[in-house]
């Protein structure tokens, strides 16, 4: 696991990392926020997933979020700058204003079939995960499935969790063949994701 | 035991599992939906013994659980809202009966305008139907508090319903660690199904007759009494339940760094968790702060809350909820509760969080350090409402 700053924040003095998914109705973001969740709990932290629910429908921008901390977390409020953000599909940064909503100093994890250009304000970093999941033919009703290859590649690039946790929680949440071709998703995320220049 | 990730809705649904419920009646509304969903789900895979009835609506969801209680079954069903309105009726015959059953309340703004997220408006709407009710902080509490709630109603000293109300969104659908004790630890700490009487036993029974007026007004006054009960009954059953799970809720009222505070924050649910959190700020910079959590309105922890605020310059009520024309329902109980202390307490409510409205850290603490300002400087009386409307 290669521990980049948001894994030293949480061995720091700092409370909690806020971790936001952005993504459509179908995808499986809040999914992955529980993967998330529970993941983080088999490394012994404490996390909270909280996904923001108006008039779902496929499709359509959906986001969740996930609380990351050492110690068990009461705190209960939906607006928070998030440190690291999660965006399954790259239209999405300008539809939902993501530069706006995360914190200066941030990270951002995409999926794009793009080179995106580093930034100033974030460390950049990105997966074609769209590509990873259609030679493996990851899909259900049409949509290619890529909240799991997402998380491999939060946990090369975060250190917040590390894979070998991530993939005993996803089995907890999938089984048979869908378990076994997310399970080769995380990895090839994780090994893929590279950082913007 | 196991820990799961849950949402607090599957927190619910866990508990009924635990609880050897008989019988759950369905009927859907947003956030309330999927504790029935889980449910059905457990029915489908013979995980628990209850039937699931699909009713027409609320109102058939109450009543059929009605019923069945009134039968001997132990029953459970859920709403929210506009669901919780239309079954309000219901509500009074099933707590004037005296039967026992448990109710989840997923906290919802009621319309107009059409809103799904939580306030407590909809909740406090009950209070007055002679049920038990209480409001949960966090998922772990919303499963022991269902559990619980089925001992506390069929304890004879006690014969009421009750409703266990947790925030829509922010409890409902938010996921987070939870201990899920064992089967059989539960089923030594609930005790076979209890009831004053059994409709569909051999004696004959009649329910709901026209009386005269003297016997209904004892009847009140009976479930007036139970309810004083109740509040022993709540308290044992936390100590008894902490010998079991090693977790306690201090019975009708939890005390967080409250008993050497000048500065009382009181308030109910969710946002109890984000207080807690600006009371160790405030606390590490000098502020002598506590809360007291309200975890049960009915019966209202009257005794706990008169001893909580004997020694403080002020106390601070938090509602998300209001009695449009008057106060927020916390803090016109907490009012009543002034009258005849030795001391001398400023009272202020802030009515926020309504339809939804965030309310943050940074909020809860401008608006605790505007009143500790108002009291100190010594020319603000209290018992005002203030209004956060949002950022």
């Amino acid at each position: 696991m290669i521990c980049y700053k948001w894994c030293f924040i949480l061995i720091g003095n700092n409370k909690e990392v806020n971790v936001k998914l952005y993504g459509r109705g179908g995808q499986g973001v809040v999914t992955a926020a529980n993967v998330l969740v529970r993941a983080v709990c088999i490394a012994g932290l404490w996390g909270q997933a909280y996904p923001f629910f108006s008039a779902e429908r496929r499709g359509a921008p959906v986001t969740a979020s996930v609380r990351i901390s050492r110690e068990r977390v009461r705190s209960r409020y939906t607006n928070v700058k998030p440190d690291i953000a999660i965006i399954f599909d790259h239209k999405l940064y300008e539809i939902l204003n993501i530069s706006q909503d995360v914190r200066d100093g941030g990270t951002l994890i995409i999926n794009t079939q793009f080179k995106i250009r580093t930034s100033d304000r974030y460390r950049i970093f990105y997966i074609n995960a769209n590509d990873i999941v259609r030679k493996l033919g990851l899909f259900f009703t049409g949509w290619s499935l890529v909240n799991m290859p997402m998380l491999g590649a939060f946990s090369k690039v975060t250190g917040l969790v590390n894979v070998d946790d991530l993939i005993r929680s996803v089995r907890e949440y999938l089984h048979g063949d869908l378990l076994e071709l997310n399970v080769k998703a995380i990895k090839i995320a994780y090994d893929e994701v590279s950082e913007a220049e | 035991m196991v820990t799961k990730v849950l949402t607090g809705n599957y927190a619910v649904a866990e508990a009924v599992r635990l609880s050897n419920v008989d019988l759950i009646t369905a009927y859907p509304i947003t956030p309330q939906t999927t504790i029935v969903e889980r449910l059905s789900e457990f029915v489908d895979m013979k995980l628990i013994k209850a039937r699931l009835m699909r009713v027409e609506s609320e109102f058939a969801a109450l009543a059929a659980a009605y019923g069945a209680a009134l039968c001997g079954a132990r029953a459970f069903t859920a709403t929210s809202s506009h669901g919780l309105l239309f079954a309000h009726e219901m509500l009074w015959w099933v707590a004037g009966s005296r039967v026992p059953m448990v109710l989840a309340v997923v906290t919802r703004t009621v319309g107009p305008p059409w809103n799904i997220w939580s306030e407590h408006t909809d909740f406090m709407g009950q209070r007055d139907c002679g049920w038990l009710m209480a409001l949960a902080e966090n998922n772990q509490e919303i499963l022991d508090t269902t559990i619980q709630l089925y001992r506390i109603t069929e304890d004879e000293e006690v014969y009421l319903p009750g409703m266990l109300g947790f925030d829509g969104f922010l409890l409902s659908h938010t996921s987070e660690p939870v201990d899920i004790p064992d089967e059989d630890v539960i089923k030594s700490f609930l005790k076979p199904r209890s009831q004053p009487y059994n409709m569909c036993s051999d004696n004959i029974l009649t329910m709901g007759n026209l009386s005269n007026a003297e016997d209904v007004a004892t009847m009140r006054y009976d479930i007036h009494k139970s309810m004083e009960n109740a509040k022993e009954v709540i308290k044992e059953v936390d100590r008894e339940y902490e010998k079991l799970t090693g977790r306690s809720y201090g019975g009708l009222t939890e005390c967080y760094r409250c008993d050497d505070s000048k500065y009382l924050i009181v308030a109910m649910g969710g946002w109890v968790g984000t207080m807690k959190d600006v009371c160790d700020e405030l606390r590490s910079n000098g502020y002598d702060v506590g809360v007291l959590k309200v975890r049960f309105f009915r019966p209202f922890p009257e005794e706990d809350l008169t001893k909580a605020m004997s020694s403080v310059k002020g106390v601070l009520v938090f509602d998300k909820s209001v009695s449009l024309g008057s106060l927020g329902h916390i803090h016109s109980e907490v009012l009543a509760r002034t009258y005849g202390l030795s001391n001398k307490v400023v009272v202020r409510g802030v009515i926020a969080g309504l339809a939804g409205v965030d309310v943050n850290p940074n909020d809860i603490r401008g608006i605790i350090l505007k009143f500790i300002g108002d009291v100190e400087e010594g020319g603000y009386i209290g018992n005002t409402s203030e209004w956060f409307l949002g950022r």
